[in-house]
């Protein structure tokens, strides 16, 4: 049996107060499995970006609990969170979120910083294929190029969970195939546990599990029996 | 729409709006705090002058005749013109003060102004007419009596009225080393007034004057006992009397607004060569002093105000194009709008200029009546002028144009590379600059260096004029800092200079100006002491007897070399003048480019016979230029000696009640008001320090918060990403640090020479050899340090408060 990785369980989030009060998060309830690779979709507005902010350690549920990792981290102080963010998540970005004044190795580099036990930059380049590039600057380098660059930063912390908000959203096709791949590849090679949210429907075909966003509401969570290998999907 | 979109947009950039006032406000603020008195006082000054009918010339000699005086009136220049006796006296009831007495029988010149009582009136006999300063220190109303006493007689009069003049703007007594209201007392009397037989009945019977002394007068009385010199007085005249009470100076006024000192040859041939020196009113000490302090006061209106400019047009022209840059898609908007580009850039321009003009209307306000009042209040307690109030000039309203224009040109600038783009092109966010390889990648080290050290160093290449900005407002800052610190520090200095160095004794005795020398003689060795004559001589290097432009004013000082009174070389070390060696003051010297070996021309500057010396070595003294030299080397010329001094490290008071003793002070004493006088100092130092921490607050301030919102989406990430706020401040200040460590460094070598330049303008008699101490340099360093640290602490909130949702979702 997997191990459960992450719960929502409850989970409302609000912003505002009175007639302004608004529903980010609607007793949202899904669990994850340790080595998943989850894509939660949905519309703009769908309230899937609340959730992985939650997820992230980013954001903190108004109501409920979330736990990851047997971690219940929606009670976290700020403190706490920023412990969490370091040790457990990796996060990628829809715009990459690369420092511009840092070349691709010490972007990588700088999660030494972070944690103690990172990983060496070189090393987690050539995991991505971008060993040639790790004097570039991000401005010379393409989209896809920084997106790697990111995945590579985001993954030389060793993180237990893998987040991106739309990580192929600012990417052509073709790159944007490469980058799913390379997450797919983190998860079933790695057993790092993935979560993405996007408003693309055919990224959800790769998925193992797939959670179905609108309003605020969790709608659907189809689990995928035969997820589609990235060449077979079109978008 | 615009309004209110500009006053929401400031609102949300408060940093740069409160640096941006800030900044403006210290320029004009110090331009007019340091330049309101000085107008104030320059008017003030100009209706004391007509007020009193002030002289132009003053003419100095052993003795003016009537027919002189005449001869002067005649020349077609000269407006009014008068002589005048003065002698030098105590005031007995009031701690033997120091009594200049002004005897005259006509009041047309520099008239005493009757700020109480009636005006003086030359034939009044029963009357004296005291200076206010002095009245007011002690409590004298007009109506009371006043005693001088001169030369161990007593003159008692009714004060008629309280009285003041320009000659004594500012002045000390001689004994004083700064001004002393309570110890320097001037009277007016009429000469009938003067009781000149019993003066010199007295002085006979003392022995201070001998019939050798009297010999000008007839031969037959030089070797004349003194019973008989005594009888003789009986027999003599009152109308004869008064030629032992000579009219040593002429006063005179011109009909032209040219300097006197232009007519010194047609004086000098109305007067048969017969006078001893001529000067105009920039060479009276006090106004001298005054031109100085005021010019002193003018430098550092402009210094401060352009350099507070200068930090102000940088702050704002890096703010604004960081505003400009970031409204980049607005601006495009507003252009595809309609809305013509003059009225946008006026739009960005009204920013600043809103900005600056609260903080210079601010300034104005608060330099003119908060520091100038302030000042004036403060100096009122040195320069005795009638009712100065403070005022500003159309420079004020220049540099108030300045501050706000020079601020509204660098919005114009700003936002002006964008207002030219064609709206489609400025309606598409920038491309992002190109990073590129900086200048430190190229050092030995940069291999090693951490995340937060490359982070910053290319943030510094890719923002140099961020960077400036906080260098060099920094590097003022330490300025300021190191010169505050420096005040306290050369206080000390100067006082072990003068007290502990020059004045190697404990007690002084000021003698009477006709001191028996016999009596000093035996005096001198009883008290194992040392006489000193310190006088007013002209100096020349181009030989005797020549033109005003070819001699200056100056002082001789004569020792005995008996190590009490000494007298120090250029790095204020003491040293010892060995015979026929004269010494000659550094600044003095350089001044008038002479050096050892070279000869100097000088003159008593009561007597008309000159003399030459050889120069053997330089000095230094820091509130004294001249020459010095020994008792036996004066001698020798033939010039008498005549001692104003006797110092010793025996106790003295057992002699202050002696005919040849003006004064006796013990040099504690002396040090204490010497110390009372550079409490100036005091409000210069937490002046300095105030514009220090503004400036650097203001400046690091801003560097920081543009530092912190350009790289707002980045630090958002690495919060993201887990480092902690810990290290994202370290971050943040790790840059702030380096600048103004920079500054630190930059500030230093120009703390020294404005410390120095602000004293020594104070006249050329000052010439201070500042050695700031290092320990004074750490303070000031570590003082910037704090602040720099404490301004650290103002982005904590910041930090801790960013919202890494919000910030990320704006990111494209």
């Amino acid at each position: 049996m997997q191990k459960k990785m992450i719960e929502f369980k409850d989970v409302v989030r609000t912003y505002g107060t009175g007639e302004a009060l608004q529903k980010a998060a609607d007793h949202v309830n899904f669990t994850v499995d340790e080595g998943e690779f989850v894509v939660i979709l949905g519309q703009s507005g769908a309230g899937k970006s609340t959730v992985l902010n939650m997820l992230g350690g980013m954001d903190r549920p108004t109501e409920g609990t979330v736990t990851v990792d047997g971690e219940t981290i929606s009670g976290m102080n700020d403190k706490q969170l920023s412990v969490y963010r370091a040790e457990k998540i990796g996060f990628i970005f829809q715009f990459y979120n690369l420092i511009p004044s840092l070349t691709a190795w010490e972007n990588v580099a700088l999660t030494k910083d972070i944690v103690k036990s990172a990983a060496d930059a070189t090393s987690m380049l050539e995991q991505v294929g971008l060993k040639d590039h790790a004097n570039k600057f991000p401005t010379q380098m393409s989209g896809g190029e920084q997106q790697r660059v990111s995945i590579a930063r985001a993954l030389a912390k060793n993180p237990r969970l893998l987040i991106g908000d739309e990580p192929t959203g600012a990417l052509d096709s073709e790159t944007g195939k490469l980058i799913l791949d390379l997450l797919i590849k983190m998860s079933h090679e790695q057993k790092k546990t993935v979560v993405i949210v996007t408003h693309n429907a055919d990224i959800a075909k790769c998925a193992d599990k797939v959670i179905r966003m609108k309003n605020g509401k969790v709608r659907e969570i189809v689990k995928n029996e035969h997820p589609l290998s990235v060449e077979e999907v079109e978008w | 729409m615009l309004k209110r979109k500009m006053l929401r947009e400031l609102k949300g950039d408060l940093g740069m709006c409160i640096s941006v006032i800030i900044l403006s406000f210290l320029a004009v603020l110090t331009y007019c705090g340091f330049n309101g008195d000085v107008i104030g006082f320059r008017k003030e000054l100009k209706n004391f002058y007509q007020q009193t009918n002030f002289a132009d010339g003053w003419i100095y000699s052993e003795g003016f005749s009537k027919e002189e005086l005449e001869a002067v009136r005649d020349l077609e220049f000269v407006a009014d013109a008068q002589l005048r006796t003065q002698i030098t006296g105590s005031a007995p009831d009031y701690n033997n003060a120091q009594t200049n007495i002004y005897l005259e029988d006509e009041n047309i010149v520099t008239m005493p102004l009757a700020m109480e009582g009636v005006p003086f009136d030359p034939q009044d006999v029963d009357g004296v007419w005291l200076n206010q300063s002095f009245a007011k220190a002690w409590g004298i109303q007009v109506g009371d009596t006043f005693t001088a006493e001169y030369e161990g007689v007593s003159i008692t009069k009714e004060i008629k009225g309280l009285v003041m003049t320009p000659e004594y703007l500012y002045t000390c007594a001689d004994n004083d080393a700064d001004v002393n209201l309570a110890n320097l007392a001037y009277i007016y009397l009429a000469r009938d007034a003067f009781p000149v037989r019993e003066v010199l009945k007295t002085a006979i019977e003392n022995e201070s004057i001998t019939g050798a002394d009297l010999s000008g007068f007839s031969e037959e009385l030089e070797n004349m006992p003194k019973s008989m010199l005594l009888a003789l007085l009986d027999q003599i005249s009152d109308e004869r009397l008064q030629e032992f009470i000579p009219a040593t100076t002429m006063i005179f006024t011109t009909n032209t607004d040219e300097d006197v000192m232009g007519y010194e040859k047609q004086i000098s041939d109305a007067l048969h060569q017969n006078y001893a020196a001529m000067i105009n009113e920039h060479m009276i000490i006090g106004v001298e002093r005054f031109i100085a302090e005021t010019q002193q006061h003018e430098m550092f209106s402009y210094t401060f105000a352009a350099v507070f400019v200068l930090i102000a047009v940088l702050i704002i022209a890096t703010s604004m194009a960081r505003l400009v840059e970031r409204q980049r898609v607005e601006i495009g908007t507003m252009n595809a709008l309609g809305i013509r580009r003059r009225k946008i850039a006026l739009h960005y321009v009204s920013y600043s200029l809103f900005l600056s003009l609260i903080g210079a209307v601010l300034g104005f306000f608060a330099g003119l009546y908060g520091m100038a009042r302030a000042m004036i209040d403060m100096f009122s307690e040195w320069y005795v002028i009638p009712k100065a109030e403070v005022a500003f000039d159309g420079m004020a309203i220049l540099v108030i144009a300045v501050t706000v224009g020079a601020c509204a040109l660098a919005s114009f600038i700003a936002c002006y590379k964008i207002l030219r783009l064609p709206p489609a092109q400025a309606l598409r966010p920038a491309a992002p600059k190109m990073a590129r390889r900086t200048f430190f990648e190229r050092l030995p080290f940069w291999k090693n260096l951490g995340f937060a050290s490359r982070y910053n160093l290319r943030d510094i290449s890719r923002a140099k004029f961020r960077a400036l900005m906080g260098i060099v407002g920094t590097a003022c800052g330490m300025v300021c800092a190191v010169f505050a610190f420096g005040c306290v520090g050369l206080v000390d200095d100067i006082d072990d200079w003068i007290f502990d160095r020059i004045q190697n004794f404990a007690y002084e005795a000021v003698l009477s100006e006709n001191a028996s020398v016999t009596w000093l003689d035996e005096t001198v060795g009883e008290v194992d002491g040392e006489l000193v004559m310190v006088s007013a001589i002209e100096l020349s290097t181009a030989g005797k007897n020549v033109s005003s432009e070819e001699k200056t004013t100056q002082n001789l000082t004569v020792i005995e070399g008996k190590g009490l009174y000494q007298l120090t070389d250029p790095k204020a070390n003491t040293i010892k003048l060995a015979p026929g060696e004269i010494a000659i003051t550094y600044r003095l010297a350089k001044s008038l480019g002479v050096e050892v070996g070279d000869t100097v021309y000088w003159h008593l500057y009561t007597e008309n016979t000159w003399y030459e010396s050889q120069i053997g070595v330089l000095s230094r003294s820091p509130e004294t230029a001249g020459i010095a030299m020994l008792r036996e080397d004066l001698e020798k010329t033939g010039c008498r000696f005549s001692p104003t001094l006797l110092v010793s490290d025996q106790d003295l008071t057992a002699y202050q009640e002696n005919a040849n003793v003006s004064a006796v002070y013990e040099k504690e004493e002396l040090r204490r008001i010497f110390l009372e006088g550079y409490e100036v100092l005091n409000l210069m130092v937490y002046i300095m320090l105030i514009i220090s921490l503004v400036l650097i607050i203001a400046v690091l301030y801003n560097a920081g918060n543009m530092s912190f919102h350009e790289r707002l989406k980045e630090f958002a990430t690495l919060k993201v990403m887990g480092l902690p706020d810990k290290k994202i401040r370290r971050v943040l200040n790790l840059e702030n640090l380096w600048l103004s460590i920079i500054g630190i460094f930059l500030g230093v070598p120009f703390a020294q020479p404005l410390l120095v330049a602000m004293m020594n303008s104070n006249g050329d008699n000052f010439d201070y050899y500042l050695h700031i101490n290092p320990i004074y340099y750490l303070l000031s360093g570590a003082f910037a340090l704090v602040v720099t640290l404490a301004v650290g602490y103002l982005f904590n909130k910041k930090i801790r408060g960013l919202d890494m949702v919000e910030t990320l979702k704006g990111t494209e």
